[in-house]
């Protein structure tokens, strides 16, 4: 985690003053090199994720402030309780 | 909604369109399978769906086209990407900024049910470009419909979080 911190560091300050473009593309070629490393993991043949009603509907999940998490926390943790 | 909202709205969905289009046009020049394009949602995306539609295998019976163009005119900061392998319609997604704008949600995919794309994989470049654009420290797939699907997730570096059923992990 921390090597990639540094990572996503040292770019973002060679990306200061770059394009929306230049930022897209760099990002997106740093998460490709990491899925690169996947490659051996099988994904399910059926996969989704999202939320649904009783009747199975897709449905809108309301935002709260509850569900902002502290991400430079070594672990992440619930902001709500369980 | 008045003449007043409806234009600030129109100004959002153009803005972040154009952030949308950038991460999917990264994402697709990144891609090592040149068979698989991203796109935004279109007519094409609606009458492809109708071949997922009612298909047996299906893992969820979502009602997407309906879902799209309600997202389309409430969350103009949605982030919303199209898969298509050899041109066929692979997977659909739907995600929004968190509540304070820290993150990046992936409320909604869904894998065709009949293809042999790496839809996370490919999903994922994409959502990391968008999120980057608007200055998100982490990405949240919400709810994974099983723990087979929970556990993939988590093999791609994802913390789930059980208290808001979802797999969280830094940008």
């Amino acid at each position: 985690m921390a090597d990639i911190k540094q990572i996503k560091d040292k770019q973002n300050e060679k990306l200061k003053g770059k394009s929306d473009e230049e930022k897209a593309l760099a990002a997106a070629r740093r998460a490709m090199e990491e899925m690169r490393n996947k490659r051996h993991l099988k994904e399910p043949d059926q996969l989704a994720s999202g939320k649904s009603d009783e009747n199975g509907k897709m449905i809108i999940d309301e935002l709260t402030p509850d569900e902002e998490i502290d991400i430079d926390e070594e672990n992440p943790k619930e902001s709500n309780s369980d | 909604m008045t003449g007043l909202r409806l234009g600030m709205r129109e100004e959002l969905e153009q803005r972040y369109n154009k952030l949308r289009l950038d991460a999917l046009n990264s994402a697709n020049r990144v891609l090592d399978d040149r068979s698989i394009q991203l796109k935004l949602v279109d007519n094409s995306t609606y009458s492809a769906f109708k071949q997922w539609d009612k298909q047996p295998n299906r893992i969820k019976d979502w009602d997407w086209p309906n879902t799209l163009q309600e997202w389309k005119m409430k969350f103009p900061k949605r982030f919303e990407a199209t898969a298509w392998k050899n041109n066929k319609l692979a997977g659909l997604s739907l995600g929004r900024p968190t509540y304070a704008g820290t993150g990046l949600r992936l409320d909604y995919i869904e894998k065709a049910p009949v293809t042999d794309i790496r839809l996370v994989e490919t999903m994922l470049v994409a959502l990391t470009a968008y999120g980057t654009l608007l200055g998100a420290n982490h990405l949240k797939i919400m709810h994974p419909v099983n723990a087979a699907v929970r556990d993939y997730y988590v093999s791609f570096g994802f913390s789930y979080i059980s208290g808001q059923d979802c797999c969280i992990k830094r940008l």
